[in-house]
């Protein structure tokens, strides 16, 4: 449970923040390195993502939760 | 479906597949049929840049110091990436161009090779600048067996793929007797050529590039070349876009909406694409065996550098959905990221912290509430 209070610039940050490890590379929506599936919950992109992106697939790096998020996580230090 | 530079006959560009449609003839951007390579354009053009801009003097005093055994990981990376960058430079525009019926696409492809270019003239700065003569490091390219073995793989797909676009162009499909080979062509075996030939540059891309990447920046991360890595790291968000472009038209390909018998194909060439990948992969482990045959560097070894090797791997193969070869572990250079993250790219000397700003913006908005405090 990672509570997100608008202090992080991005999802990303805020998971790291946590000690959530997620592989990532550019940072910037470009690479598609983080790309996480979305079980539930809505995000909204800072700017918009470059990488290919299924309907249930967010980049965490350009974006913000708009609702409770439940995503899907590697429990495996990445 | 001879090649013709500009083909007369009106057509409307957005109802084309990516390739094998008809040559495209007006290079127009106002109607698209994929927005993607657009954007990918409007990127790789706001991450111009130039290898004289960084400073890399500081090197040769650094490269001075080193110990022979890692002059020798430094140097062999730089030629193995001067032949990478020396077959992007120009196969993607003689390979693809000739295929391609997409205007965003053609001009995706020629903007991407000419970002490859850059590539290639920052290697002669760097070489320049560290070595006295050039020669050394150029010359021993086509002459080390290291480097040749993987060239013949990488310059394989392509070449083939060239080779059967002229028998084509020329000859038309079927079995032709060309020079005492029997070569046989039609569009169908083109188009496994051109989804197995993506691939593989998917795999130069997201593979090979990456084990120099983080050879360049485990000597940065001890403050020893840092001119160099400032480099690389422009080099690496180059890349990172290029690898995203590749990723997406195998997913176009893939999908089938674009040309259904590209997805035939692409289920057809999933175990050659799966080998290819695992090749690559095997290849550069073997890479990492020669370049720390002397001793390794602080920091990275050819045990840690293997296991980075599988880890992107299997990170690459199931962004193009495809079955992960290696066993799932955790990375194992997390500092690459520090590294590898586009914003903390510096690109002039002025512009320390981002990196993807554009040429002449200007904010036009002005409230009234700022000149509040202004007194007269």
């Amino acid at each position: 449970m990672i509570l997100f209070d608008g202090k992080h610039s991005s999802l990303l940050e805020a998971l790291e923040s946590k000690k959530v490890k997620v592989f990532s590379e550019c940072r910037n929506g470009f690479c598609g390195a983080c790309k996480t599936t979305v079980i539930s919950g809505e995000v909204s992109y800072l700017t918009q993502p470059l990488a290919e992106l299924k309907a249930d697939e967010c980049l965490p790096c350009c974006c913000v939760p708009e609702t409770d998020l439940n995503l899907k996580l590697s429990c495996q230090g990445v | 479906m001879a090649y013709s530079t500009f083909c007369q006959t009106p057509n409307d560009s957005t109802k084309e597949p990516m390739f094998f449609g008809q040559s495209v003839n007006v290079a127009r951007y106002d109607q698209q049929k994929y927005e993607v390579f657009e954007k990918l354009i409007e990127k790789q053009l706001s991450f111009f840049w130039r290898p004289e801009e960084v400073d890399v003097s500081r090197d040769k005093i650094d490269f001075g110091g080193l110990p022979d055994h890692e002059k020798h990981i430094f140097l062999s990376n730089l030629k193995y990436q001067t032949l990478l960058d020396s077959i992007q430079g120009r196969s993607p525009n003689v390979a693809f161009l000739p295929l391609v019926s997409l205007p965003e696409l053609e001009t995706w492809i020629e903007t991407w090779s000419f970002s490859e270019t850059i590539h290639s003239r920052s290697y002669t700065h760097i070489i320049r600048n560290i070595v006295n003569n050039p020669s050394v490091v150029f010359d021993d390219i086509v002459e080390n067996d290291h480097i040749l073995k993987r060239a013949g793989d990488i310059a394989r797909y392509y070449d083939d793929l060239i080779k059967l676009t002229q028998v084509h162009n020329l000859h038309g499909s079927g079995t032709h007797d060309i020079n005492g080979e029997k070569i046989t062509v039609n569009l169908r075996i083109l188009k496994k050529s051109l989804y197995l030939c993506m691939m593989s540059v998917n795999a130069l891309e997201a593979i090979r590039f990456y084990v120099s990447f983080a050879c360049s920046f485990a000597f940065a991360e001890r403050r020893l070349m840092e001119g160099n890595a400032k480099i690389i790291r422009l080099i690496a968000r180059d890349e990172a876009l290029h690898l995203n472009s590749t990723q997406h038209i195998l997913s176009l390909m893939q999908g089938g909406k674009d040309d259904p018998e590209m997805a035939e194909i692409a289920v057809e060439c999933q175990q050659e694409a799966y080998d290819l990948f695992v090749k690559a992969a095997e290849q550069e482990k073997e890479w990492a065996k020669y370049l720390f045959k002397d001793g390794s560097m602080i920091g990275l070894n050819e045990q840690i550098l293997c296991q980075y090797v599988e880890f992107i791997t299997n990170q690459r193969m199931k962004s193009v959905h495809l079955p992960q070869p290696y066993e799932e572990l955790s990375n194992p250079l997390p500092w690459m990221k520090n590294w590898l993250e586009s914003d903390a790219v510096q690109v002039a000397p002025q512009e320390v912290e981002v990196s993807s700003y554009l040429v002449g913006q200007i904010d036009s908005s002005v409230d009234g509430d700022e000149f509040l405090d202004f007194d007269l």
